[in-house]
């Protein structure tokens, strides 16, 4: 890995504080990432969803899927993709690494400062 | 509407903790409750079968449609995929449930989503129930439900045909129109196999256990469905915007516990088993709960009806001050 990905990994929280199907919210810099564990796995998406806003960090997980506390739309967590109505543009997903039970998550500087409001696409 | 711009937020009402137990789904209470509520339209049905031209016939007939009615309930908490951890499961009790009470799927998600975001918003709450100001027509065109029968057919013919609804469009996405068309297609296909089928039988069946008892039974669910919104304010506070009335415990096994309302905008991710906890928890933050739907339909008689008179002179005031708001598309639809 070069250094310059190296140095985008961001430091997401602490395997043990998290259960299965959980998912909490990590701020870097201005952009909300939402981090899962499902199926023991570890994941990271936009906290956005892309209907309307509302952080997906606040819903429900099961299995692979994160349920939007706002209308329930659902997102795979594996790859972000929108499962169908009411939402219908997927989520950005960033890597995940574990490295001595700490969570990284790799988010670019420019990826951080960028204007995240406008992920949400919601017709309303 | 951004959560931000909502007057309250209303996940902070109750803690994560909390909210993750309260969310849990469960496929053994959402098949509880789906056999049993097809159970009791068997037995509506049965009964009817029973009293078959006597004089109790219609008696069985209001017994039965009122459960068929109710049918919404179990829609409604399939639309939002609460009703059962398992995904196919809930989709699959979504489309028959659907089918039975003559809904679209896909179309109603979108709808009603729109509704839980611009709750009590007229003009933009496509599910709003007698926007103001409301008549004695209204108020009966709304408990009765009739005209559902004139608005769904034309919406669903629309949508196979490949149209929509101009004010319906604004919140569907382009992507998803086909699914929303050839649904409808699918659902005519199934209709008009079971009038042909009726035809060729020379059957009433889905006249007698279907379609008439569902129309009579309609007053109830409509009554419900006027008690969660109407005479709440209308503006953006989820503890203020939503009402939720005690009912007996035969009535909230019917509506899967909908007369929880207010607990189920703030939280529509709770499933409706665990919507009385949540009652529990954040009620006493809500909008005072009604004391039963006759109570709650009093009030809302009471105070939200007003002469045809004063609703032009109210109507009038507003178009002069600019405030004029188009409630004519809003129907009795869901």
């Amino acid at each position: 890995m070069d250094s310059a990905l190296e140095q985008d990994w961001k430091l997401a929280g602490m395997v043990d504080d998290f259960e299965d199907e959980d998912v909490a919210q990590v701020k870097v810099g201005p952009l909300a990432i939402a981090v899962y564990r499902a199926e023991g796995q570890f994941y990271a998406t936009q906290d956005l969803c892309t209907h309307e806003h509302a952080y997906l960090s606040d819903g429900v997980v099961i299995d692979c899927v994160v349920e939007c506390p706002f209308h329930q739309g659902r997102f795979d967590v594996r790859n972000g993709k929108a499962l169908g109505a009411p939402v219908w543009v997927p989520l950005k997903t960033y890597p995940v690494k574990i490295v001595d039970g700490r969570i990284y998550v790799a988010v670019s500087d420019a990826e951080a400062t960028a204007d995240h409001h406008a992920q949400s696409h919601g017709a309303a | 509407m951004k959560r931000q711009e909502m007057a309250v937020d209303p996940f902070a009402l109750i803690g994560k903790r909390e909210r993750k137990q309260l969310t849990r789904r469960s496929d053994r209470i959402g098949l509880a409750y789906l056999c049993g509520h097809f159970a009791a339209i068997g037995a509506g049905g049965a009964l009817v079968y029973a009293t078959y031209g006597t004089i109790l016939m219609a008696p069985a007939m209001l017994v039965h449609g009122i459960v068929l009615a109710c049918l919404f309930a179990p829609m409604h908490e399939s639309s939002h995929g609460t009703a059962f951890r398992t995904r196919w499961l809930n989709e699959a009790a979504y489309w028959l449930v659907s089918l039975v009470y003559i809904s679209q799927p896909t179309w109603y998600r979108y709808r009603h989503a729109v509704h839980h975001t611009y709750t009590q918003i007229q003009g933009k709450d496509p599910a709003m129930v007698l926007p103001g100001p409301t008549t004695w027509q209204h108020y009966f065109e709304q408990l009765l439900g009739w005209r559902f029968w004139t608005t769904f057919p034309v919406a669903i013919t629309k949508h196979a045909l490949g149209t929509m609804r101009p004010q319906d469009s604004w919140y569907v996405p382009k992507s998803d129109l086909p699914r929303i068309h050839n649904e409808a297609r699918f659902m005519i296909a199934v209709y008009a196999t079971v009038a042909a089928l009726a035809v060729a039988y020379g059957s009433l069946a889905p006249l007698i256990y279907w379609l008439i008892p569902r129309m009579i039974g309609e007053p109830l669910q409509r009554s419900w469905r006027i008690a969660e919104h109407k005479g709440c304010d209308e503006g953006p506070d989820v503890r203020t915007n939503t009402r939720s009335t005690k009912a007996s415990a035969l009535m909230r096994a019917l509506c899967w516990n909908m007369p929880f309302h207010s607990e189920h905008h703030v939280c529509p991710q709770v499933p409706f088993f665990a919507l009385p906890a949540l009652n529990r928890l954040a009620g006493d933050q809500l909008h005072p709960m009604g004391e039963s739907l006759w109570a709650v339909d009093r009030e809302v008689r009471r105070a939200c009806i007003v002469s045809r008179a004063e609703a032009d002179s109210i109507l009038a005031d507003r178009k002069a001050r600019n405030e004029q708001i188009d409630n004519s598309w809003l129907c009795a639809l869901d």
